[in-house]
């Protein structure tokens, strides 16, 4: 079962880049930094919307943490972060 | 013996010992020495496939050293190189292919299934897997093997080439669907550099940080062969990418860099991703020089930068048609608009009726220039002063300022992109009855790709993206979609794209 989180950035990715569901659902782990699924136009409309929706605001070690590559692992930061926010 | 020759040979013979390339990717360092030997051993392979000067040798690969090093043989032979982004959509590669009659292809194994339509367009191709992808050891090594295998090789660098021969042809959106080769002469390129370097007062200490696109002159002239001519180094990358753009900072820090070349939207893109402030800390003591170019650079931008990395940035203009026209001078150590127009170089303000204006009004740019370059297959139509399609003024001083583009033309991210080429693509999409494709400003790219449609059919924006991303590379895919049922036209008919542009913004504000 996704979570929103994750089920929120499948579907950023399907809508922003060639990538069909169905594969994107199958590579969760891996780096889509590496498979080309975003360029650098699209990486910054991604992390300003992943921070405008979840309210909050990543760190350069967050972006180089190599969790940040991968779905689930930016899920899992992304929970963390927004469970920081709520505690 | 010629300028051009003399030149690059001074350079080698000064520097064999001086470390050139570093590769970020793999760590590699190759001195001048090591590059020279490279290439001259490079170009026996090719002589043995029969290539010989005037041939054009096609390159389709990443950043990486290789590229460097074809560049190079492509120079001892007196042969033609022709990169083409390997980001491109197969069709758009295809284009470029059946323009320009590829005597050789170096491509990178990682397409030979996804660009396989492309085999029967050229006489040889040659697949290897470059270092930036190697995986495994198994992996095998093409510099390795053409500096083992190729025992014999000319020792007379760079002897089959003239001034005026060419040296590449590079493909760039024009106003086209087409995409326009542009032809580059040893002499202008290198005249052209050494003026460049002059004015902005490059020296053999400065190292640069190569993430531009080697296909591009971005990355190949501003960012390996003037640094050459300059007798300096550099560290290659990878294309800018997201994980360039994380590891930016690092990446200088590592490797010593201490000079920069940055386009709008790559500043833009830090200033965004970098949210420490400990960059700065090495900047104002190391960055010497900071060269911004291939795009106008917002004020903002630019104080942002300057702000944060406490370090002045330098804008110059050129187009790939006339190289540099202008630039900020470090020698005069002032930043006015787009700088002084460079030796070589002469700059005229035309009126729409095409008379020359005083200091201080606005019009279109035009440049008389010694480094001018001709079109590929069109080389007799050449007049000998350029209109760039560029709106702006010269002060008094000789500054020049940019304010505004006359052509059809959009610059995302200092990459051109023909809205004429996007537009033939999304009327072939059913039910659309017009199509107009316009740049707006982007906080990012400099400019977004905004489409606009009229159509009968239920079409949604999702739809046409799709679409587009069957025959587009990812940095040509339209941003917004509007749906508009009266584009608003001239008496004769034509869409208007400057009331379009207008009534567009005016709807964002």
């Amino acid at each position: 079962m996704n979570s929103d989180v994750k089920n929120w950035l499948i579907d950023w990715f399907v809508k922003n880049s060639k990538i069909e569901k169905i594969k994107i659902e199958k590579n969760l782990n891996i780096n889509y930094f590496d498979e080309n699924w975003i360029d650098s136009f699209g990486f910054i409309s991604f992390v300003m919307e992943i921070e405008k929706n979840f309210n909050i605001r990543f760190s350069n070690s967050e972006f180089q943490d190599r969790e940040f590559a991968t779905l689930n692992g930016l899920e899992k930061i992304i929970e963390k972060r927004v469970n920081e926010l709520s505690s | 013996m010629n300028f051009a020759v003399n030149f690059l040979r001074e350079i080698f013979q000064k520097n064999k010992n001086k470390i050139f390339i570093t590769c970020s990717i793999t760590d590699k360092e190759l001195t001048y020495n090591d590059l020279e030997i490279l290439a001259l051993k490079l170009a026996n392979f090719l002589s043995k496939k029969g290539i010989k000067k005037g041939d054009k040798i096609s390159i389709i690969l990443p950043n990486c050293i290789e590229y460097i090093v074809i560049y190079f043989a492509c120079m001892q032979l007196g042969a033609i190189a022709v990169p083409i982004n390997y980001k491109l959509s197969i069709q758009e590669i295809k284009k470029i292919l059946l323009q320009i009659n590829s005597d050789f292809l170096f491509i990178s194994s990682t397409f030979k299934d996804s660009f396989a339509e492309i085999n029967s367009l050229v006489d040889q191709i040659f697949y290897f897997v470059p270092s930036c992808d190697f995986k495994n050891n198994l992996d095998t090594n093409f510099l390795r093997d053409i500096l083992l295998e190729e025992k014999k090789y000319s020792e007379n660098s760079f002897s089959d080439i003239k001034d005026l021969d060419t040296l590449a042809i590079v493909f760039t959106s024009g106003t086209t669907s087409m995409p326009k080769g542009i032809v580059i002469s040893y002499k202008n390129i290198i005249s052209n550099a050494l003026a460049f370097i002059k004015e902005v007062e490059l020296t053999p200490d400065l190292k640069f940080f190569n993430i531009l696109d080697l296909a591009y002159l971005g990355g190949f002239y501003n960012l390996t062969l003037i640094p050459l001519l300059a007798q300096g180094s550099i560290v290659l990358s990878k294309t800018f990418d997201p994980q360039v753009a994380i590891y930016f900072w690092a990446q200088i820090i590592k490797y010593k860099i201490n000079s920069l070349w940055l386009v709008p939207s790559i500043i833009s893109i830090l200033l965004q991703i970098d949210r420490s402030d400990g960059a700065c800390n090495y900047s104002k003591k190391n960055i010497k020089k900071v060269l911004v170019g291939t795009a106008p650079l917002a004020k903002k931008l630019q104080e942002a930068f300057e702000q944060k990395y406490l370090v002045k940035l330098y804008e110059n203009y050129g187009l790939s048609e006339t190289f540099f026209i202008s630039t900020n001078s470090y020698k005069q150590n002032e930043c006015l608009g787009v700088g002084r127009i460079i030796s070589g170089c002469e700059v005229f303000i035309f009126d729409e009726n095409k008379n020359i204006l005083e200091f201080n009004q606005v019009g279109e740019i035009a440049v008389k220039s010694v480094y001018k370059n001709k079109y590929f297959g069109n080389e007799n139509l050449e007049s000998e002063l350029f209109f760039t399609g560029d709106i702006g003024y010269l002060d008094s001083n000789g500054h020049l300022f940019i304010t505004d583009r006359k052509k059809d033309l959009i610059i995302r991210g200092g990459i051109n992109i023909s809205p004429k080429e996007i537009e033939d693509i999304i009327l072939n999409y059913p039910n659309i009855k017009e199509v107009a494709v316009i740049g707006l400003p982007d906080d990012y790219m400099g400019e977004k790709i905004v489409v606009v449609i009229n159509s009968d059919g239920n079409i949604s924006e999702f739809d046409i993206k799709r679409y587009c991303k069957n025959f587009l590379a990812a940095f040509k895919i339209p941003t917004d979609i509007v749906f508009m049922k009266n584009l608003p036209k001239s008496v004769t008919g034509k869409i208007q794209k400057n009331f379009l542009k207008e009534s567009l913004l005016r709807e964002q504000r």
